[in-house]
């Protein structure tokens, strides 16, 4: 793997980061690239100054090869962020909400199945005290958030969502894609006052 | 020409707003002469907040390979990391009829998507299809206007 990283991948990593990726991609690594880094590999959201690696054999669906590189499903990603501490946590967990059809309730059920030994209450149990550190926007999103996924646990009765925005009608947002798929990423926004989602669309 | 040029700015029609909730023209103006909403001016016109009401009353569904009631049952299975505890607990939660949302689980049993663990249905997620019908059942609500709290 001697060629240059994307010029896309290149934008969400940092200096260290993409030469240690070459790196890893050159030495024919077998890990997969998980955690913040896979998701701002999937999402672009942000700049990841760090490569974090988990080994082949512990992950629900098949990974992606990028650049020389397997990198994790969003729902290993989720699972890896749900029980992992790290500092942009909630607001990476805020993202995957918002621009994958992937919701922290879900991410619960695929964690009891990678880790069945941890306490579902604990996790949410974390996740209201980092929640409670915050402020602005984030802190918002979770304050509202939270509640939700604490009474998603009950066995029976009826839950109000209204958190997460949902497109409007049912025009469905296209599956994530790598590389250069010539789709530009709309972000989550307000339309006659409506929440919209954020989805994909052509150039 | 100018009552058309209103519609097309400011008012939705059935059609349009069925579209949008994933559900028939008969359901959306059955549902409109319930609630009292919309108005009659030749034909039904639906403002931004009388078609909040009829999604609020009607719930979204998205459509897909499955039928409505059984997407609307897996949709809220894969919100619930404990389950739902019987058939009648998952026609509170979806705002389904019991019968209706009995024949869904049965369907949904027999097909694999729900499994009993722990004395509760679940959604597999991990089931081969499952990725396909993800996107499928977030776009799914179901009507705000039913079913119990959960405590």
């Amino acid at each position: 793997m001697n060629d240059r990283l994307p010029h896309w991948l290149r934008g969400v990593l940092t200096l260290e980061a993409a030469y240690r990726w070459r790196a890893l991609a050159t030495d024919g690594s077998d890990l997969v690239v998980s955690g913040a880094t896979a998701l701002a590999v999937q999402l672009r959201h942000r700049v990841c100054d760090e490569i974090v690696c988990v080994p082949a054999g512990s992950l629900l669906r098949e990974p992606v090869t990028v650049a020389g590189m397997a990198v994790a499903s969003t729902d290993d990603i989720l699972v890896n962020l749900l029980w992992t501490e790290s500092g942009e946590r909630l607001a990476d967990l805020r993202q995957v909400e918002l621009r994958t059809p992937l919701q922290v309730e879900e991410g619960l059920i695929l964690l009891a199945h990678v880790r069945p030994e941890l306490s579902t209450e604990r996790v949410i149990s974390e996740l209201s005290e980092a929640a409670a550190q915050l402020t602005g926007d984030l802190g918002e999103y979770w304050a509202e958030r939270l509640p939700e996924v604490a009474a998603s646990m009950a066995v029976r009765g009826f839950v109000r969502r209204a958190v997460v925005p949902r497109q409007r009608g049912p025009v469905h947002r296209p599956a994530l894609t790598l590389g250069s798929s010539g789709q530009v990423w709309v972000e989550p926004h307000e339309r006659d006052g409506q929440p919209v989602a954020g989805y994909w669309r052509r150039r | 020409m100018a009552n058309s040029a209103y519609r097309g700015q400011m008012d939705a029609t059935p059609e349009q707003v069925a579209r949008r909730l994933g559900t028939s023209r008969r359901r959306v103006v059955s549902a409109a002469r319930r609630l009292g909403v919309g108005r009659f001016d030749g034909g039904w016109l639906f403002s931004l907040e009388d078609e909040q009401a009829l999604r609020a009353e009607l719930g979204v569904d998205a459509g897909g390979p499955l039928p409505r009631s059984q997407m609307r049952v897996l949709a809220e299975l894969s919100l619930r990391p404990r389950g739902l505890v019987s058939a009648r607990a998952v026609a509170e939660a979806c705002g389904l009829a019991p019968a209706t949302a009995s024949a869904a689980v049965k369907a949904l049993l027999a097909d694999g998507f729900i499994v009993v663990r722990d004395g509760a249905l679940h959604a597999d997620v991990l089931h081969p299809r499952w990725l396909e019908l993800r996107p499928l059942l977030r776009e799914v609500r179901p009507p705000d206007s039913r079913g119990i709290e959960a405590a």
